[in-house]
């Protein structure tokens, strides 16, 4: 195969991420409010395709699927949503190349991903506090919510780390 | 390939758990009264004492939303939107739960009488 970097081979991977993202983000909106659960609290998996691309791909690729992913958002669900996702969805993406790029924090893909559900969680929070003009939100919903990002950051961190191996396959075959 | 679990990821779960708590701290120390505010469009439309409240009434802020009120807590019962986040909400009854409407920006709070909040205000 051809291992010189083409545009075809980066738009058919972006393809592939896209997708992942966009149905992973479609299956957790199908999943029921829970007793116990503050309401709107997703698990977060989504983010392990974003996570993935700030570790093994680029700042570029993890910032278009990103916006890609507000946009899904704001087709099917409005613009509160699309807002909500892209302000959460540049925070964390941000914050997941920040620490998966050092050398020298020796952080593990479970902090990754709990400081990475902060930020989305923060990022979603500050946007619904200028939204609805009411900043009680941040108190009222701020500690439950970061407390919910311990156990989302759970789940994503060892997701990512399981899939990193597999994933990084493809990117072998696409570039 | 770097670790699951590493020892700075306690540390981060210690962190960010003290500073949930930290945030919740001002909704504690309060005195006992409940107080429900009805806020749209960021500016207070209406205000209950759940405590002194006896009878189950509603309050419509707007044509799209129906909001409960009953002694010692406050609900949004029902919303035109479709996925209903707020209606799941559920009664609040403790000082700090907040309960949202994004669609129609309007959100129901319950804060401690009399004393101002320092941090949100």
């Amino acid at each position: 195969m051809n291992t010189k970097n083409s545009t075809a081979k980066k738009v058919a991977f972006l393809g592939i991420m896209g997708a992942l993202a966009i149905s992973l983000s479609f299956l957790e909106s199908l999943i029921p409010p829970l007793p116990g659960v503050p309401p709107g609290a997703k698990p977060g998996l989504s983010n392990v395709v974003t996570m993935f691309l700030a570790s093994s791909s680029g700042a570029g690729s993890a910032f278009i699927i990103t916006i890609l992913k507000a946009a899904f958002a704001g087709i099917t669900r409005g613009t509160t949503a699309m807002l909500m996702s892209g302000a959460g969805g540049v925070l964390s993406t941000t914050a997941a190349l920040l620490l998966l790029r050092s050398k020298k924090l020796k952080i593990g893909y479970i902090g990754i991903g709990i400081i990475c559900a902060v930020c989305h969680n923060l990022g979603q929070l500050i946007v619904a506090c200028v939204l609805s003009g009411t900043w009680a939100l941040i108190t009222g919903y701020g500690p439950i919510l970061m407390l919910f990002a311990v156990l989302t950051g759970f789940i994503t961190g060892t997701a990512l780390r399981l899939v990193i191996p597999p994933l990084e396959k493809i990117i072998n075959v696409y570039n | 390939m770097r670790k699951l679990f590493s020892r700075t990821d306690i540390f981060i779960i210690i962190g960010v758990i003290v500073l949930s708590f930290i945030f919740l701290i001002p909704n504690v120390f309060k005195n006992d009264e409940l107080i429900a505010q009805v806020y749209a469009d960021g500016e207070i439309v209406k205000e209950f004492n759940l405590s002194e409240i006896d009878e189950e009434t509603v309050f419509c802020p707007n044509e799209n939303i129906v909001i409960s009120v009953r002694n010692g807590a406050i609900r949004f019962s029902s919303s035109s939107c479709k996925d209903e986040l707020c209606v799941n909400s559920g009664w609040l009854t403790a000082k700090g739960q907040t309960a949202a409407c994004l669609p129609q920006k309007v959100v129901i709070t319950i804060k401690g009488a009399g004393k101002t909040d320092m941090i949100t205000y």
